[in-house]
């Protein structure tokens, strides 16, 4: 480290810290930002490791190398990389000071590499005692991997197995124990095209599993939590009001800091939450963008990646957490008693009514293309609570080529099209699709196409905090997580096997259908906040 | 007795331009975009493919079939979200970070999700158009107006960099999607973008608002045009479907088709500037477009912004099919007959449910006999030509290929 980059960087980090004292009705009291930092390139994600031995990437090459930084004296070490087309990413420490990376070298044409078998994917490697290891071997992307505090695990995020053109990428883990170095994958994490987690990191106890989660190109990163040790749809610990990605556990698990960016921010920032209660609060570190904090072994400071220069460069900043003692989000919601409003009858005469919740029962319309309507239900206007589907269907068959067949459709005044309604796309999956207040179309897709001919179970739900589920018999549940359900007042119509003037229809479809609004008790419930850290404290 | 003359008078002339015009083959305005070809298998070889888009060649073999459609045209996609096809400066920060993790780097599939076409040898895009030129035809951009084509791996540098300047719904919710013009800097990249584009010649610029990744008022709450509306109504902004909202909006989209347009007339030769949008109705559905592409497109075209309009799609009657098109196709004439070209579609895609698939179903015709009947009421309503959305790999039929290389050539 020359001694004139030295004091340019200090400069650059008084300018800094005039901008970046503690605020007044914070909890962070923060030091003076330090460029730790110099020279060409970007310098970005940064690990802090059991040492304090900072590795980070860089771009001055016009690939992707890793460094590794020793802050006590500003000596750097290349760890990988050099040639424009090797892209040497995300590296993580593991406990006895070896890195995980991920590694790409493409070459050549795509037509050409990807028939030949050429090694042109995105996959994992150990960097230990001088020696690198392949950790794993595919044409797919393996990429944010992090180790898990007894070194035995890597968490990282994987697209093998997503085919479809706007599948996301899903959570994996990798057995460092194990010589073959078997990997589990989570695929019922975001399962949905469109969905993706990445980031995945294990708390200091290792009994809570933390990543970062987009459901659909349209939403924004929130933060996830769910058990490392029974991975499943997590609770979200970030609301889409905020986009929220790159989370890192402080070292005593209490506090989480990642990049976070919300209405009137003047870009990415770095921003720390206690899980426990929702305090939350932004780092101030001046001018530019602000992303990827990680702690130091002791927890007292962070390091972080800042464009304020132009290029991304390598800050540390002293911390010093003193959140309020009373929760920020202290109000739980009461869940909803389930009840039925509506359900589909079969009568004597083999047709079709639809039944309120009083019994009153209304006759049925014909269709074209052997749909049936009913005119004006009463039963589905579940207004802005919680409503659940719940039903058997059956699949004859799907006609080639159609992009929909639709079981069931609900409309209401507010938008022509349906306001809810279970379809089967063109892939065969099953979807569920809702509307939010603002007539947008959302829906939640089922993560294995359905099999002709046999009947499964399903039910689905949609609440106000945005959470559209579904599970159908014999395949994962599928999840998302998007805006509330638009008001569903004044129900116009409702359709079953066809859309409104019969489009769309399906050869077979329900052969049982209920509504109604709440959760059914059978439905699998998700761990609450509160029972998450109950299981960490065990 | 004097007026209708002169409506006589009037009536003939517009006759006679009609007839003019009908007595020119229509230009035939092909659409591409090399990646749609990434994938198509060689059915000669299994597990091979038939176009090495990341190349010259396969760039040529690929125009070599667009131009199976008699196309005089052909206008080239540059980005699909705001991933670059070509040698961008502009969008070029961290491009090569195919494992950028914000933008989900999504499934595995071969060839699509490997290509690297920041990376050619040549830059394609530049090549392609010096191509068609060489040929003799018209060249020229098919720019999606968008920062992301509907996935998050789509998602450009700019955008990813830049969360200040993302949309925002009513709530206060960002949303990624696509930057806000409203921000002098968001504007101010859009047109350093486009001046890469006017750097490759281009002799016609297509602005497709309809490939806008989801973007429309509903997410332009964003505080220079929020304080735009208090300051001249002194009120909140109301709902995203209140028209004055999307109309106070498409002030902002109005002035960038302003900055564009003075910024092509500085460019020698001067480049043509489309416009695009999809399911045009009765009327020209200036309201239905106002709210979906936050563009007064009439006012576009008498404000001589533009050089011509490009009707993707129109939403005909399924009782009356060719009846109605007419209908709606003479409709956009009237509002655009003297002030600029207009385009209608021979649209292959079916994903609107409006294309030849559809009309072939609606009437009972082949598609080939349906693109001959749109030929027709495209040159009977003295249109100057008709657009191609998209030409992929064998997606134009034999049939509708020979309908439109005859109309190319007819003499």
């Amino acid at each position: 480290m020359q001694t004139k980059q030295m004091l340019l960087g200090a400069i650059a980090v008084c300018a800094l810290a005039c901008m970046g004292s503690a605020q007044e009705g914070t909890w962070i009291q923060q030091g003076v930002p330090t460029q730790l930092t110099f020279g060409a390139g970007n310098d970005v994600e940064a690990a802090v490791g059991p040492d304090g031995r900072i590795a980070y990437e860089n771009d001055a090459g016009g690939g992707l190398e890793i460094f590794i930084l020793d802050p006590a004296s500003g000596n750097t070490q290349k760890l990988i990389g050099g040639a424009p087309n090797v892209m040497a990413a995300y590296p993580a420490w593991t406990p006895d000071g070896g890195i995980v990376y991920a590694l790409s070298r493409p070459t050549g044409t795509a037509i050409i590499q990807v028939p030949a078998g050429g090694d042109i994917g995105c996959n994992l490697w150990l960097w230990k005692d001088g020696a690198h290891t392949r950790l794993t071997k595919g044409l797919w992307r393996d990429f944010t991997p992090s180790v898990s505090p007894d070194g035995k695990k890597v968490w990282f995020t994987t697209s093998r197995g997503r085919r479809n053109v706007g599948d996301g990428s899903h959570l994996a883990c990798l057995d460092l124990t194990d010589p073959e170095h078997k990997v589990t994958e989570f695929r019922n994490i975001a399962c949905s095209g469109g969905q993706a987690a990445v980031s995945p990191v294990v708390s200091p106890r290792g009994k809570l599993l933390l990543w970062a989660q987009a459901d659909g190109a349209f939403s924004n990163w929130c933060l996830q939590l769910s058990l490392e040790r029974n991975v499943e749809k997590g609770q979200q610990l970030t609301k889409p009001v905020m986009s929220c990605y790159a989370p890192r556990w402080s070292p005593d698990g209490r506090y989480i800091a990642f990049t976070g960016f919300r209405k009137g921010d003047d870009g990415w920032g770095v921003w720390i939450m206690e899980p426990r209660t929702g305090n939350i609060a932004k780092v101030e570190t001046g001018k530019g963008n602000a992303k990827s904090p990680c702690w130091t072994p002791d927890g007292k400071a962070l390091v972080y990646e800042n464009n304020a220069t132009g290029l991304y460069k390598l800050y540390r900043i002293d911390v010093t957490l003193n959140p309020p003692a009373v929760s920020a989000d202290e109000t739980e919601e009461v869940p909803l008693e389930p009840k039925t409003t509506g359900r589909l009858v079969r009568q004597d005469d083999g047709s079709y009514a639809w039944q309120d919740e009083n019994g009153k029962l209304l006759n049925s319309n014909e269709l074209r293309n052997n749909g049936i309507a009913f005119n004006s239900p009463a039963g589905i206007d579940f207004k802005r609570n919680t409503f659940f589907l719940k039903g058997k269907f059956k699949i004859n068959s799907l006609a080639k080529g159609a992009n929909a067949a639709i079981l069931v459709a609900a409309y209401y005044p507010f938008n022509p099209n349906p306001a809810w309604q279970f379809f089967v796309d063109g892939n065969s999956r099953f979807r569920f699709s809702s509307r939010t207040p603002e007539g947008q179309y959302t829906d939640v897709v089922a993560q294995q196409p359905i099999k002709l001919g046999v009947e499964y179970d399903i039910v689905a739900t949609h609440a106000p905090d945005g959470h559209l589920s579904m599970l159908i018999s014999g395949q994962p549940r599928a999840d998302m997580q998007v805006d509330p359900p638009a008001e569903l007042v004044g129900a116009k119509l409702l359709t079953f096997g066809t859309g409104i003037n019969g489009v769309n229809p399906v050869d077979g479809g329900l052969t049982a259908f209920e509504c109604g609004v709440g959760i059914p008790k059978d439905f699998p419930r998700i761990k609450t906040l509160k029972e998450l850290f109950e299981e960490e404290d065990k | 007795m004097k007026q209708m003359l002169n409506g006589l008078i009037v009536g003939l002339l517009a006759c006679v331009a009609v007839a003019e015009q009908g007595d020119k083959p229509l230009e035939i305005m092909a659409l591409v975009d090399h990646y749609d070809f990434a994938a198509v298998g060689d059915p000669q070889k299994p597990g091979h493919y038939l176009y090495d888009t990341e190349t010259s060649e396969g760039c040529a073999k690929i125009l070599d079939h667009v131009l199976l459609t008699g196309a005089q045209t052909v206008l080239w996609r540059p980005e699909s979200g705001s991933m670059m096809r070509y040698h961008s400066k502009e969008e070029s920060f961290l491009i090569r970070r195919g494992m950028d993790k914000r933008r989900m780097i999504l499934h595995q599939e071969p060839v699509y999700t490997w290509v690297r076409y920041g990376e050619s040898e040549v830059d394609l895009i530049n090549y392609s158009l010096g191509l068609i030129r060489e040929r003799g035809l018209c060249c020229g951009f098919h720019w999606p107006f968008e920062e992301t084509h509907w996935a998050g791996w789509t998602f450009g540098p700019y955008n990813l960099e830049h969360p200040q300047y993302w949309g925002m719904t009513r709530e206060g919710v960002p949303w990624s999607g696509r930057t806000s013009l409203a921000f002098p800097e968001a504007m101010a990249h859009k047109m350093r973008v486009a001046d890469e584009l006017m750097d490759m010649k281009p002799e016609v610029i297509f602005i497709d608002t309809w490939r806008n990744g989801g973007w429309s008022p509903r997410v332009e709450y964003v505080k220079p045009q929020v304080d735009r509306w208090k300051a001249r109504y002194g009120t909140e902004p109301p709902p995203p479907n209140d028209l004055k909202w999307c109309e106070h909006v498409s002030e902002t989209i109005h002035e960038w088709y302003r900055l564009m347009r003075a910024r092509m007339d500085k460019q020698n030769p001067r480049p043509r500037l489309l416009v695009g949008f999809q399911l045009v109705g009765r009327g020209g559905s200036r309201d239905a477009v106002l709210r979906n592409c936050g563009i007064d497109w009439p006012k576009l075209v008498e404000d001589k912004l533009v050089d011509g309009i490009v009707v993707m799609g129109v939403a005909w009657d399924r009782k009356r099919p060719m009846e109605s098109t007419r209908e709606i196709y003479q409709d956009v004439m009237d509002m655009c007959r003297g002030k600029c070209q207009v385009f209608f579609p021979v649209q292959a895609y079916n994903f609107t449910r409006v294309g030849l698939e559809a009309y072939a179903g609606a009437t009972g015709l082949s598609e080939g006999k349906v693109t001959e009947e749109l030929l027709k009421i495209t040159r009977e309503v003295g249109a100057d030509g008709v657009v191609l959305e998209v030409v992929d790999h064998e997606n134009y039929r034999p049939d509708v290929r020979k309908a439109l290389w005859d109309e190319a050539h007819r003499k």
